[in-house]
């Protein structure tokens, strides 16, 4: 019969540092060695016990465990001594031992040493010292196998062959040990938790939280305003982005709609003080990092270790095109100056060096979803603590090379485009940039104002379906959406705006659609794809969409879906198609998939 | 209570390899022990049961320690006999106290080695040689490890987990074992004599042993598993208990779980190293349990003490008595050594036997009883 | 927590992708330009998938399943590849084909796997893979990059079995522009001698490498990736010193624990300038190895050394055709693995025996 069992005590001895029930009971960094550091961790014991010196360095490391898993509470005489077990397990046996022994052999094997060179003998010194007299078992195994120990220990406790059982891990060879013990019984008590696989597995694992990571600044430069005040009031109004081809020079110009960022790159250049001969990817990046740094303003920044990541998907395109159009005559001509630049490195390393960013940089290009993800490629950055504070998104400028591309694939709208409605056509095309700058929290707290939010969760899956189409079932979408809310530990419920990615296109917003209802079904929270207003801007979307999501949070908005008219069939749900302001947002998802599958969300939380 | 069937089983040993083999030259009196001059292992002579070095199985192929083409051979036996789907829900269990720890012998000592080594290394080599799917489990537990693995096998078969579980132990005598035990002073001067008044320790022994256990009955003189139990002594970690108390513990719990009273026992198969604290402890466990009257072996004088595969051998050899009817006598023993007498076969038995006992103790003040029946 | 090399495989200029002979009798080429070996890859992958796949994309997707198959993994736990160029010829192909026709009925193939996400897309989409997917482009450290999230996806516990893949091609567009741009010798000669030649200028070459990283120890382990670390721009050989002392540090190691170093010499005199400064300061004690003789310059060509070390330490040798100084019979158990892009990007990678 299957019963329930409890973890009623857990102890942890790892990294010169004991663990009960989770928290630090005692840490003594300076300890030269491991057996140094076991004295000192005997002598907080305050007991006399004269075979623990006899113990050999394993069996003092297990011992010690069990000493502080059963200090503090625990009643064995609640139990008859045969009802008590001990199942443990390592990686290599007595290995430790085993090699000392045979140093040993050549000046006269030693008994006392030889009787350790069996690591059950771990399990016997403990039942000793408690007098358990329950079975005792000693595995071996490559790793700490959570799920065997669970059933097994369980097994044994509802056969109620023990009614107590002590089971763990208990490894040292060397330099490296681990101890984790459980103490495992049918009863309740204080402070127990369950003994599945999953709480075991946390309480082995015995990682640190991760740090929280910040947004302290926004930047962004989309069709709709060149900064973020205006790309708000654009919203407000209602005033989407779209129109005519003015900047590209190609045969699509009149005919298919997109949404060009209004400067030239003259007035770009200008007013980033650079060459007129970069890239417009460049261009539109430096303008948004900019604004975003200048935005978080981070005293003593120069004190600070920060980086750059940065996504794009065309790099240096706009100008390899030029290149091109005379290197295909002859292969030695065409200005080098256009394609030097070609890599999608380069618009970083650029921008990074405009930045005055050194200590750390990199490009991601993941299609559609490249900008998301290197914005939590940043956060983890911080909480791995590579550096301090990152400035994070994407830029991407409108090509001939990425309109005729997805105008081969059939996707681009004539009209503009109608995000998650029943007789959407496609999507628009479009360019901009968008960075956050994240911040870990001891920076956080040197702002001269309050940080905008948190990054509380982010996933990248894959739909492992085709290399452009999206699966019927939405299963990248919708693992990547989950993936986010377990990071963040939050529940479909907590979600109080998704920034969709929805492009226009049927089989895109289907799929998400699809995903969506597999997640939120029936509880849907306000919705809409801001796409609506920027066009899709490819490597720059998930940034923009980013910096949108923050706001959404700062202000308390819901930005309108902009010329949705008929729900979809499929669904039960619609987007919001009017701006609101001063709505409670705590929580808020932004989705971006890309080609190849790469599904990425993100959710940003209220502080 | 579901019932657990051995399938099939096989025994590797100087004796013979296979079961049927080691039976029929246990009947014939024949043992594996003799005297070895070896200074490779020892810088005395020592009496102990060891292959010979020339045996097939143990030629070729390097990519196999001798600890793991021991196995390799047994297990391959024992699959002949009942071959089972090892991709599905079939368990392997190992049983070994030090593996391939000669290899620290010979070797460099570096990290690779030390990987080497490691029991779960030769796990993986060993499961995946035959194919098996499912994670294999190693136990360590001292000269109980054959006992705990046919335990934690029926165990595995109970939960409704697997069908199959092949059951495997070995162990090389290797110089660190045979130093580690003649530093207690505990390796016999002759041939072992256990439970006799003139025992004076231990006679060391290699050998591989095989059991498959299933949910499923293979043929219709199976014999079953029907109880088991652990205990420990909580009283020293090299020397046994003073009582006998734990291990009584442990038959008494086994014979709960196997629904069979003292009486139903017919034979018992003892640990009976030979020390004189072991086979001590052993005859007041059996005292206290009610069971001196019973007829009982040791096999420590054919087979030596083969730690790891020891509850293996002698279990399969106590099995081989039930399917024939034959016990097998206890080689060495001639007066009465204990302080409490028993009931040791001396010459071949033949009765009804329907229900034995086997027991084990080791260092760390382990014990194992396990119940056999027929029917 | 140690993170361990758990297989590694390399399609490259050379004969890599079995490595019972590791470089042991080098392919020599006389030209400045280094094609990878091809292999059937119908072992692989399969015919009808690998039909409309690029160059690239084959090379990576290849490489990638012999990783696993070296590894015994079925299904990697996360998938990152780095690349500086991504698809070149595809992208060529698009372009071209676009200014030939002048935008007008163009097929969308070359577009759809001109992305640079495609070669871990790829090996996602063949294994069903629905785990973490991302590609990093950053010139020089690319391959770095994507090292540093797999150590880092390790680090967090959000997976195992990481596949980790570096990646480019050269076609015949890159090379030509790329030779104007003046990266290569201007007269070709054995790439055996890359080393002897004197002049500016090096070789192109192209390749892919994927290693599989886990954090659990492991009989069929190749090494441990002890550390890496990436700088910029640093001020000058001395800055560099102090950089690679204070890495070397951070591990607890110093150059006396290092027993072989693989640079990134490229036999052009500019590129190879700091490495012999170095090799008279603080590698003059060490053993030190080259490959970019072998598989060419390319910007991810550190996946091939970091291939290379893996395979060094796990066989305890060092081929003679890589060794620059030192003795051949060294059984090296820390190597470092120094490269530097254009001088701009710098890497350090350490890897040693588990």
């Amino acid at each position: 019969m299957k019963q329930t069992n409890y973890i009623t005590s857990s102890c942890i001895i790892s990294n010169h540092t004991v663990y009960k029930n989770g928290t630090v009971l005692f840490s003594e960094q300076a300890a030269t060695d491991v057996p140094g550091f076991l004295n000192a961790v005997y002598k907080t014991r305050d007991i006399n016990y004269a075979r623990y010196y006899k113990m050999d360095n394993l069996n003092k490391l297990g011992w010690l465990a069990s000493e502080i898993l059963l200090s503090g509470g625990f009643d064995k005489t609640k139990y008859r001594p045969e009802d008590i077990g001990v199942i443990l397990s390592n990686r290599n046996s007595s290995l430790d031992t085993d090699q000392r022994y045979l140093k040993s052999v050549a000046d006269g094997a030693s008994p006392s040493l030889f009787v350790y060179t069996l690591p059950n003998i771990v399990t016997g010194e403990i039942c000793i010292r408690n007098h358990f007299k329950g079975e005792d078992a000693f595995f071996i195994a490559e790793d700490f196998d959570a799920d065997f120990i669970t059933n097994y220990v369980g097994k044994l406790l509802d056969d109620d062959v023990l009614q107590a059982c002590i089971c763990g891990w208990v490894e040292l060879l060397g330099k490296e040990y681990k101890a984790a013990l459980f103490l495992i019984e049918k009863v309740k008590t204080g402070d127990a938790t369950l003994f599945t696989k999953e709480k075991v597995t946390k309480i082995f694992e015995n990682k640190k939280p991760l740090q929280d990571v910040f947004i302290a600044g926004v930047g962004v430069i989309t069709a709709m305003g060149n900064n973020v005040a205006e790309c708000l009031s654009s919203f407000e109004r209602g005033e989407a982005g779209m129109a005519d081809i003015t900047h590209l020079d190609t045969v699509h110009a009149g005919k298919l709609p997109v949404a060009e960022v209004k400067m030239t790159n003259v007035e770009l250049a200008d007013k980033n003080g650079m060459d007129v001969g970069m890239s417009r990817t460049t261009l539109l990046s430096l303008t948004a990092a900019k604004e975003a740094l200048k935005d978080a303003a981070i005293p003593r920044i120069e004190t600070l270790r920060v980086g750059f990541v940065s996504a794009n998907t065309v790099g240096g395109m706009d100008k390899s095109e030029d290149f091109f159009i005379d290197f295909i005559t002859d292969n030695s001509k065409g200005k080098l100056k256009n394609v030097f630049d070609h890599e999608c490195g380069s618009m970083t390393e650029v921008v990074a060096n405009q930045l005055g960013i050194k200590d750390y940089m990199t490009t991601i290009s993941t299609a559609c979803s490249s900008s998301a993800n290197a914005i939590f490629y940043g956060a983890r950055l911080i909480r791995n603590d590579v550096v301090d504070i990152v400035v994070a998104g994407g830029a991407d400028a409108l090509t001939k090379f990425t309109l005729n591309g997805f105008n081969t694939l059939m996707i681009l709208d004539k009209e503009f485009c109608k995000p998650f409605d029943e007789n959407r056509r496609g999507l628009n095309l479009g360019e901009g940039a968008g960075y956050v700058v994240l911040v870990s929290e001891k920076v956080m707290k040197t702002l001269n104002r309050p940080a905008y939010c948190k990054l509380s969760g982010y996933n990248n899956s894959n739909d492992a379906y085709h290399q452009t189409a999206s699966s019927p079932e939405g299963t990248g979408s919708y693992l990547a959406m989950k993936g986010a809310l377990n990071k963040a530990g939050l529940t479909t419920s907590d979600i109080d705006y998704i920034n969709l990615h929805g492009t226009g296109t049927p089989n895109n917003d289907n799929a998400e659609g699809t995903a969506v209802k597999r997640l939120f079904d029936p509880h849907y929270p306000p919705m809409s794809s801001t796409k609506s207003f920027t066009g899709h801007t490819l490597g720059a979307s998930g940034g923009i969409e980013a910096v949108f999501s923050v706001l959404a949070i700062k202000h308390g908005l819901i930005y309108p879906n902009l010329r949705f008219e008929t729900r979809m069939h499929e669904f039960s749900f619609e987007p919001e198609t009017r701006f609101k302001k001063g709505q409670a947002i705590s929580h808020v998802m932004s989705n971006s998939f890309g080609f190849g599958g790469n599904c990425s969300s993100l959710i940003f939380s209220k502080i | 209570m579901a019932d657990v069937f051995i399938t099939a089983d096989n025994i590797l040993s100087p004796i013979g390899v296979t079961t049927a083999d080691n039976f029929e030259r246990l009947k014939a009196g024949k043992t594996g022990v003799r005297k070895h001059y070896n200074k490779l292992l020892a810088d005395e002579p020592f009496y102990a049961s060891l292959f010979d070095g020339n045996e097939a199985i143990l030629k070729g192929n390097t990519h196999y320690t001798k600890f793991e083409r021991l196995i390799i051979a047994s297990i391959t036996d024992a699959l002949k006999q009942y071959p089972c789907n090892l991709a599905h829900r079939t368990a392997l269990i190992i049983c070994s106290t030090k593996g391939n720890i000669s290899l620290l012998e010979t070797g460099d000592n570096t990290p690779v080695l030390k990987q080497r080594i490691s029991l779960s290394a030769s796990a993986k080599l060993i499961a995946d040689h035959f194919g098996f799917t499912s994670q294999p489990l190693v136990i360590s537990n001292a000269c109980i490890s054959g006992l705990m693995g046919i335990i934690t096998g029926k165990r595995l078969i109970l939960s409704g987990e697997y069908d199959n579980v092949v059951i495997t132990g070995a162990d090389e005598i290797s110089k660190f074992i045979l130093s580690g035990f003649g530093s207690f002073q505990a390796i016999s001067s002759g041939p072992c004599k256990p439970f006799d008044i003139g025992r004076d320790g231990i006679t060391l022994g290699e050998g591989a042993a095989t059991m498959i256990l299933s949910a499923h009955q293979n043929s219709g003189d199976d014999v079953k598993v029907t109880g088991g139990a652990v205990s420990n002594d909580a009283n020293h970690i090299s020397a046994p208990s003073r009582t006998g108390e734990e291990l009584k513990q442990a038959i008494t719990k086994s014979l709960a779980e196997a629904n069979l009273g003292n009486t139903d026992i017919d034979f018992i198969s003892a640990h009976g190293t030979a020390t004189v604290y072991n086979d001590e402890m052993e005859a007041k466990a059996i005292t206290l349990a009610n069971m001196r009257h019973i007829p009982l072996n040791s096999l420590k004088g054919y087979y030596g003490h083969t730690l790891g595969a020891a509850g293996l051998i002698e279990s399969i050899i106590a099995i081989q008595s039930l399917k024939q009817n034959i016990m097998i006598p206890s080689l060495g023993f001639e007066e009465t050594g204990t302080t409490d007498s028993l009931n040791i076969c001396t010459e071949l038995l033949s009765g009804h036997y329907q229900n034995c006992l086997k027991t084990a103790s080791g260092f760390g003040g382990c014990n194992a009883a396990v119940i056999f029946s027929k029917k | 927590m140690k993170i361990y090399i758990r297989s590694a495989a390399c399609i490259s200029p050379q004969k890599t992708l079995h490595q019972d002979d590791l470089l042991t009798n080098p392919v020599e080429y006389n030209d400045t330009r280094l094609k990878a070996i091809e292999p059937d890859y119908s072992a692989y992958l399969d015919p009808k998938l690998t039909r409309r796949m690029s160059h690239v994309i084959k090379m990576g997707v290849g490489t990638a399943m012999e990783c696993l198959r070296n590894g015994e993994i079925t299904m990697p736990g996360a998938v990152i590849t780095g690349t500086a160029y991504g698809c070149l010829e595809d992208t060529v192909t698009f372009l071209t084909r676009m200014i030939d026709m002048n935008e007008e009925m163009l097929p969308p193939t070359a577009f759809i796997q001109s992305t640079h996400n495609t070669v871990a897309a790829q090996i996602a989409l063949m294994l069903k893979c629905h785990s973490y997917n991302n590609t990093f482009v950053h010139k020089g450290i690319s391959f770095e990059s994507a090292l540093l999230d797999g150590i880092m996806l390790l680090n967090e516990g959000e997976a195992d079995n990481v596949l980790v893949g570096g990646t480019d091609e050269m076609t015949d567009a890159s090379y030509t522009i790329l030779k104007r741009l003046g990266l290569y010798k201007r007269f070709p000669g054995s790439n055996l001698s890359l080393f002897k030649t004197n002049s500016t200028g090096t070789i192109g070459g192209e390749g892919a490498a994927f290693v599989l990283l886990s954090d659990k120890a492991s009989a069929v382990n190749l090494a441990e990736l002890t550390g890496m670390q990436n700088f910029y721009k640093p001020k000058g050989i001395d800055d560099i010193e102090a950089r690679i002392v204070a890495f070397l540090k951070t591990h607890n190691l110093g150059m006396a624990n290092v027993d072989l170093v693989i640079t990134g010499k490229n036999g052009d005199l500019k590129n190879d300038a700091g490495y012999d400064q170095l090799a008279n300061t603080i590698f003059n004690n060490c053993a030190i190895a080259n490959y970019k003789h072998l598989c060419g310059e390319y910007p991810t060509s550190s996946a091939f050394a970091f291939w290379m070390a893996a395979n060094i330490v796990k066989n305890g040798k060092v081929p003679a055709s890589v060794l620059e100084a030192g003795a051949e019979n060294i059984r090296p158990k820390t190597i470092l693995i120094y490269n530097h892009y254009l001088n701009l990007y710098h890497s350090l990678m350490l890897v040693s025996t588990c």
